[in-house]
């Protein structure tokens, strides 16, 4: 780049300030002079070449360091019970499916303490009454964005704490109940959430233990009386008392999952085990879920995947690997 | 010290839990379904006030024979029994063999109707058409069109309406026939009504409970009908029996305010709260009233909805092969 802006400053010009019209207002009457085209187009040909190669030159693998988007992938089956008074004030129980993806970027490679974190979930349940005589059905969107701080307080201790911020859609679905067969839920919530990571390194390949905590700190949900109908609601559009401020006195949750992230072959595979539980409480009714399952998925920086053999540069920064 | 900061945290967000009771569960046994039950109605039923029925001392009066009970015949049939001193059939306990119900609001009164009787050359006969659900028919010599609508459930469009309406354009005037129809979707009550109004009418409110409470009520909350942009603006007559019931007894209702719209027949069944279920832990559902209905003055429509002009069926003219409540209908309509 240095070699660049000497170019340019030998017409005469300010480099600093302009240097592409100056570029123009450069070479321009020369090339209305001359008419030569076929000259001028080799020359503009020739100056973009010298730029490029400039820049290359300028640029070492170890001075420029990017950051990489470390994506995981992952399958989950859980146990559920689940409580929804709108519904059924018996307790359901029953499996759930999901499928989650997630993405962590350190926001800036030369600082490694600030990343940024999204993740993306869906999951459908199925569960039965105590008696198996009736069912409910559910499905669940969710997604959530925020930001970690990074700290290393011992050895290949690695702690995070940040702010999710998360969107949660989801309906349930009663099919035998009249004008109430279905419940949706709606919430939006600031969440606190924390990581702590464990690196094992071995001669071979490098073990990621991790134990990640989530609870809702404030938002709003969305909960109808309980002899309110949907009727009502949507058709009338009666939404007093629909939604809620929520908190720790009205809106609790933990999820934690602990995981296992081993690299073999080509890929690193994730495993891990999840415990939420949720409880909720709004217009005298209590919502609960609590769910416990396994979590099998694959894990990848993007530029390529991070298997044992196939290591990034040292100048591309992950945030989910060392 | 970062570490300690996170794990104290953590430890509060857990102690925390213990803010939120745990839903109240009742054991599965006779008694716990009985006190489920019972709860379940005390604090959901809409019409305890109205109805002044004393839920306590129906309690006093069943709980002690639920020990006698030695099955679950037994038992649902002493749970439908309680279940019908609500005197409401939009109350109904599902079993796994037997669903209760509470039937008198109709079978103590005459029938009214007769399926076989519309099906008369003079009425709807063999060739009749139907559309959403609507089975029709031009009668009188062709100066009325007939509609026999008999499921709220069943649905229509205004494509169909539009094709009906089309059909009868020579017609003077219209009835639309209620009779046994049991009710289904207020939407299509209301859409239907809309057919017969110039102008958006509030026609209904609705409120629902807001506590345990036997009169914790939202504010009413107003029901529109809309105007269609088809219309028939001419004379037309609603027949009803007392087992127009439901969303029958809303549409009922709002046609008893229609510009140009006459009720003939008996009272409606009523059903003017709008029902919805729960569940007891043996696995049986309760339907129940939770949404009471008033018609445009605010008046309950629980009991049902008088008609214009009351008529009762003829047992002569049914022998003869007439329908006196759609011959009344006629004769009203031919003036």
């Amino acid at each position: 780049m240095k070699h660049a802006c000497s170019a340019i400053s030998a017409c005469g010009k300010q480099p600093d300030k302009k240097p592409f019209v100056h570029l123009t207002e450069c070479f321009m009457p020369q090339l209305r002079n001359t008419h030569t085209t076929l000259m001028s187009k080799i020359l503009l040909l020739g100056l973009a070449f010298w730029f490029f190669v400039a820049s290359l030159c300028a640029q070492t693998p170890d001075s420029v360091k990017w950051a990489l988007t470390t994506t995981t992938k992952s399958y989950n089956m859980s146990s559920v019970i689940i409580n929804d008074p709108y519904l059924s004030p018996l307790k359901y129980s029953g499996i759930t499916l999901g499928y989650t993806t997630d993405f962590q970027r350190f926001l800036s490679p030369y600082k490694p303490d600030l990343s940024t974190y999204s993740r993306f979930n869906v999951a459908l349940g199925a569960t039965t009454n105590e008696a198996a005589t009736a069912n409910i059905t559910f499905y669940d969107l969710n997604y959530s964005w925020g930001m970690y701080y990074h700290i290393k307080p011992l050895g290949r201790l690695y702690l995070m704490a940040g702010g999710l911020l998360d969107t949660d859609m989801g309906i349930k679905i009663k099919s035998d109940n009249v004008n109430n067969p279905y419940s949706f839920d709606f919430s939006t919530n600031l969440n606190f959430s924390g990581i702590a990571r464990y690196y094992i390194i071995t001669r071979k390949r490098t073990i990621r233990l991790q134990l990640a905590v989530q609870t809702p700190v404030m938002g709003c949900m969305f909960v109808p009386r309980n002899g309110e109908s949907y009727y009502e609601i949507l058709q009338l559009g009666n939404y007093d008392n629909t939604f809620h401020f929520s908190s720790f006195h009205n809106r609790l949750g933990l999820t934690r999952t602990f995981s296992i992230d081993l690299p073999l072959r080509f890929t690193t595979w994730h495993f891990g085990i999840s415990y939420n539980t949720l409880r909720y409480k709004a217009n005298d009714m209590v919502y609960t879920k609590d769910e416990s399952g396994i979590v099998i998925g694959y894990t990848y920086d993007f530029y390529k995947f991070s298997g044992r053999k196939h290591k990034a540069p040292k100048n591309f920064i992950s945030a989910g690997y060392l | 010290m970062n570490k300690l900061k996170f794990i104290i945290l953590i430890t509060c967000c857990s102690s925390l839990f213990s803010c939120i009771d745990e839903p109240k569960e009742y054991a599965n046994t006779y008694q716990g379904n009985f006190d489920a039950l019972w709860n379940i109605m005390d604090t959901r039923y809409c019409y305890f006030d109205y109805k002044k029925i004393d839920w306590d001392s129906v309690y006093t009066v069943y709980q002690p024979k639920v020990t006698k009970t030695s099955n679950d015949e037994d038992f649902f049939e002493l749970m439908g029994n309680m279940l019908n001193e609500l005197k409401d059939g939009h109350v109904n306990l599902y079993s796994n063999f037997d669903i209760s119900r509470y039937w008198k609001w109709y079978t103590d009164y005459p029938s009214n109707f007769s399926s076989s009787l519309i099906k008369k050359d003079r009425y709807l006969g063999d060739n009749y058409r139907i559309a959403g659900g609507m089975k029709y028919q031009i009668i009188d010599n062709g100066k009325i069109g007939y509609i026999y609508y008999g499921d709220f459930s069943n649905t229509f469009t205004n494509d169909n309406v539009k094709f009906i309406f089309e059909y009868f354009k020579n017609c003077k005037a219209l009835i639309i026939d209620v009779r046994d129809n049991g009710g289904g979707y207020l939407s299509y009550a209301d859409m239907l009504a809309g057919y017969f109004f110039t102008k958006n009418t509030i026609t209904n409110y609705i409120c629902h409970k807001t506590g345990d409470g036997h009169s914790d009520f939202s504010q009413p909350k107003a029901i529109t009908t809309n105007a269609s942009g088809i219309q028939w603006q001419r004379p037309v007559a609603v027949l009803t029996n007392r087992m127009s019931f439901s969303a029958t007894n809303a549409f009922v209702s709002k046609m008893k305010i229609a510009p140009k719209a006459i009720i003939i027949g008996d009272k409606t069944g009523g059903g003017g709260g709008m029902p919805l279920s729960s569940e007891i832990p043996i696995g049986w559902m309760v339907r129940f009233s939770t949404s009471p209905m008033f018609d445009s003055g605010m008046k309950q429509i629980e009991w049902g909805i008088d008609p214009d002009v009351k008529v009762d069926m003829d047992i002569t003219d049914e022998s003869n092969g007439y329908d006196t409540i759609i011959e009344k209908a006629i004769s009203i309509l031919d003036e």
